[in-house]
C-alpha cells in the first residue's frame, strides 16, 4: 500500500489531500520509508531532509483541516536538484567546492515550492554545477537508472531528479536546463519534464551555468503533474534580471481538450542523419506521430536552422559564460573540481570576446527564424535524445564539448519543451520525444502532452526496484 | 630562441591547449592538455560556423 502512495500523481494525490481522504503525513511517511529501502541502489539523494520534510506535512495536514488549502502541490512531496539553494540545507552542486555550502536564503523557487505548501523530501543528485558528466572522483556516488541497474548512464544534468520521480521517491523534482538537462534526463528515465519559455521561473539563488540560456523546470510522471508544479514556480522576480513579466496562466486549461484542429510540425531533419530506419527510437517517434494525427491533429513536415548551428551557438555561449562563473576556483583550487569538469571548464578561456558576442548575435537571429518558422503552428515535435541510456565506459575519453542534441534548438530560442515517454526499447530502456511550442505557450505543450500520454498508456508503468 | 617561440604561443588564438591548462597549473597532466587540444579545434569549428551565419 505504502509503495502505491509513492507512485499517486500529483493530481490524484492532490485530490485525495483536498477531500481529506489522504493525509500529507501519511503520504510523506511512505516516501521517507521507500527512499530508505531503494535509495541506496540508485542514488538519488545528496541530502534527505526526513524532519523538515515531517514538519512540512504536518503542518499542511493542520492547515487543510483548519480550512485553509493552498492548492494542489498543498502536502506533496518533492525535491529539488542540489544546485538551488535551500536556507539552512547543504546545498552543494555536487561538487566538492560546495561540499560544506550551507545557504542563508532559500533560491526563489524553493520559496514558491514552500508557499504552495509542498513538502521538501531532500535535495538531489546533478552532475558537477550542471556541467561535469559521469563522475568517479566525487563524495557522491553516480545515479542509476532505475529502468535497469545495468544502465548507470541516465542522462543529465538533472540526474538525481529524473531518478528519485522515476523510481517512485519524489512526486516531482525541480531541475535546471541550459541546453536539454531537465528533458534529456526524463528522457532517459520515462518520465516528463519540461523547460519552460526562458524567463518564466526566476533563476535567482541557483547557481549559475549559462546565465543567458538557464532555465528551472519541473520532472514529474506525466504532463499534468509537471503543469501543476509549474503553476506554483512561475512567477516574475525582480531578484533575476531575465525574469519575465508575463499574464497569469491556467497551466492545465488545455488538458482534455484533444488536439482536433492543432497544427503540428514533425522536425525530421534533426534525426535523419543520425538514426537508420529501424533504430528503437525511431520507431516509437514514427509511432508517436501516427498516434497525434490519430487523435486529430494536423501533423506536417517542419523545417529548422541545422542542428550545428544551434550546436556551434551553445558551445560559445556555455563553455565562456561558465568558464567566467568559475576562473576564480579554476585558478586557486583547480583539484576540487572533478578531473572531467576541469577539462570542459578551462576550455572557455579559449573563447575570445569577439567569439561570445558574435554567438550572442547568432542567438538572436537562430531565435528570430524559429519564431518566422513557426507562425502557423501550434507546436513542433522532435526526438527528446538520438538514443536510450547507453552502458557508460568510464574509461572512454570525455567529451572537450557537449555534442549536438536535439535539446539544444529549443534553449538557444527560449522556446519552452516537454519531454514524454514514447515507449521502452529491448532492454527495457524509456525512449522519449519533446514537443515544443512558442515562447510562453505552455499550455499547448501540456495539451499536447497529455493527450499524448492518455493514448499511448506509457504512463503509470514502475520500475522494478 | 625559447622567448621568441614563448611570444609567438601567446599571440596565437585560441592560445595553445598548454597555456589554457597552466591556469589550473596542469600544463604536465597529458589528458588534460589532450583534452584541451581537441577543445581547442572544436571551438574552432564552433567559431567557424558562427561565423558563416552572420
Amino acid at each position: 500500500m505504502s509503495d502505491d502512495l509513492c507512485f499517486l500523481s500529483i493530481a490524484e494525490a492532490s485530490e485525495a489531500i483536498r477531500t481529506r481522504k489522504l493525509s500529507p503525513v501519511e503520504l510523506t511517511q511512505a516516501h521517507l520509508d521507500r527512499i530508505e529501502r531503494v535509495d541506496h541502489k540508485v542514488h538519488a539523494f545528496i541530502t534527505i531532509t526526513a524532519d523538515r520534510a515531517l514538519d512540512d506535512a504536518r503542518r499542511a495536514e493542520a492547515e487543510i483541516e483548519a480550512g485553509d488549502y493552498r492548492g494542489p502541490m498543498h502536502g506533496i512531496p518533492y525535491s529539488l536538484k542540489d544546485n538551488i539553494e535551500t536556507a539552512g540545507i547543504l546545498t552543494t552542486g555536487n561538487s566538492r567546492l560546495l561540499i560544506d555550502s550551507v545557504p542563508a536564503q532559500d533560491a526563489t523557487c524553493a520559496a514558491l515550492m514552500k508557499q504552495a505548501g509542498g513538502v521538501l523530501l531532500g535535495k538531489v543528485a546533478l552532475r558537477e554545477f550542471a556541467l561535469g558528466t559521469r563522475h568517479e572522483d566525487l563524495p557522491w556516488p553516480y545515479p542509476v537508472n532505475p529502468w535497469n541497474r545495468g544502465y548507470e548512464f541516465t542522462g543529465g544534468s538533472s540526474t538525481g531528479s529524473a531518478v528519485a520521480v522515476a523510481a517512485g521517491l519524489s512526486m516531482t523534482s525541480i531541475g535546471t536546463d541550459t541546453g536539454g538537462s531537465v528533458r534529456n534526463p526524463a528522457g532517459m528515465c520515462g518520465i516528463a519534464g519540461i523547460k519552460p519559455t526562458y524567463g518564466l521561473v526566476s533563476r535567482a539563488g541557483v547557481i549559475p551555468n549559462t546565465f543567458t540560456l538557464d532555465t528551472i523546470g519541473p520532472l514529474a510522471r506525466s504532463a499534468e503533474d509537471c503543469a501543476i508544479v509549474l503553476q506554483a514556480i512561475a512567477a516574475y522576480d525582480p531578484k533575476d534580471p531575465g525574469s519575465a513579466r508575463s499574464a497569469a496562466v491556467d497551466y492545465r486549461a488545455g488538458i482534455g481538450l484533444g488536439l482536433k484542429g492543432l497544427r503540428i510540425g514533425v522536425l525530421c531533419d534533426f534525426h535523419e542523419s543520425v538514426l537508420p530506419p529501424g533504430t528503437e527510437m525511431r520507431t516509437a517517434f514514427d509511432r508517436a506521430i501516427e498516434t497525434i494525427r490519430d487523435l486529430g491533429a494536423d501533423v506536417v513536415d517542419a523545417k529548422l536552422a541545422p542542428l550545428t548551428d544551434y550546436h556551434a551557438c551553445k558551445v560559445m555561449l556555455t563553455l565562456s559564460e561558465f568558464y567566467a562563473v568559475h576562473e576564480r576556483d579554476l585558478r586557486e583550487r583547480p583539484h576540487l573540481f572533478g578531473r572531467k569538469l576541469v577539462m570542459r571548464a578551462l576550455a572557455g578561456a579559449m573563447v575570445s570576446a569577439a567569439d561570445y558576442l558574435q554567438a550572442q548575435r547568432m542567438r538572436l537571429k537562430l531565435s528570430r527564424d524559429m519564431l518566422a518558422a513557426t507562425e502557423g503552428f501550434d507546436a513542433l515535435l522532435t526526438l527528446t535524445t538520438f538514443a536510450p541510456a547507453a552502458l557508460d565506459d568510464p574509461n572512454a575519453p570525455s567529451a572537450a564539448v557537449q555534442q549536438p542534441a536535439p535539446t539544444m534548438p529549443f534553449s538557444i530560442s527560449g522556446f519552452p519543451a516537454i519531454a514524454v515517454c514514447t515507449g521502452f526499447d529491448s532492454n527495457g530502456l524509456p525512449l522519449s520525444m519533446q514537443i515544443a511550442s512558442r515562447p510562453f505557450e505552455e499550455p499547448t505543450c501540456f495539451r499536447i502532452a497529455a493527450a499524448y500520454e492518455a493514448a499511448a498508456g506509457w504512463i503509470g508503468r514502475r520500475p522494478s526496484l | 630562441m625559447n622567448e621568441a617561440k614563448s611570444s609567438n604561443e601567446a599571440a596565437q588564438f585560441p592560445p595553445p591547449a598548454e597555456a589554457v591548462a597552466a591556469i589550473a597549473g596542469l600544463e604536465n597532466d597529458a589528458r588534460i592538455v589532450a583534452s584541451l587540444h581537441k577543445a581547442r579545434n572544436e571551438i574552432i569549428a564552433a567559431g567557424a560556423v558562427v561565423r558563416a551565419n552572420l
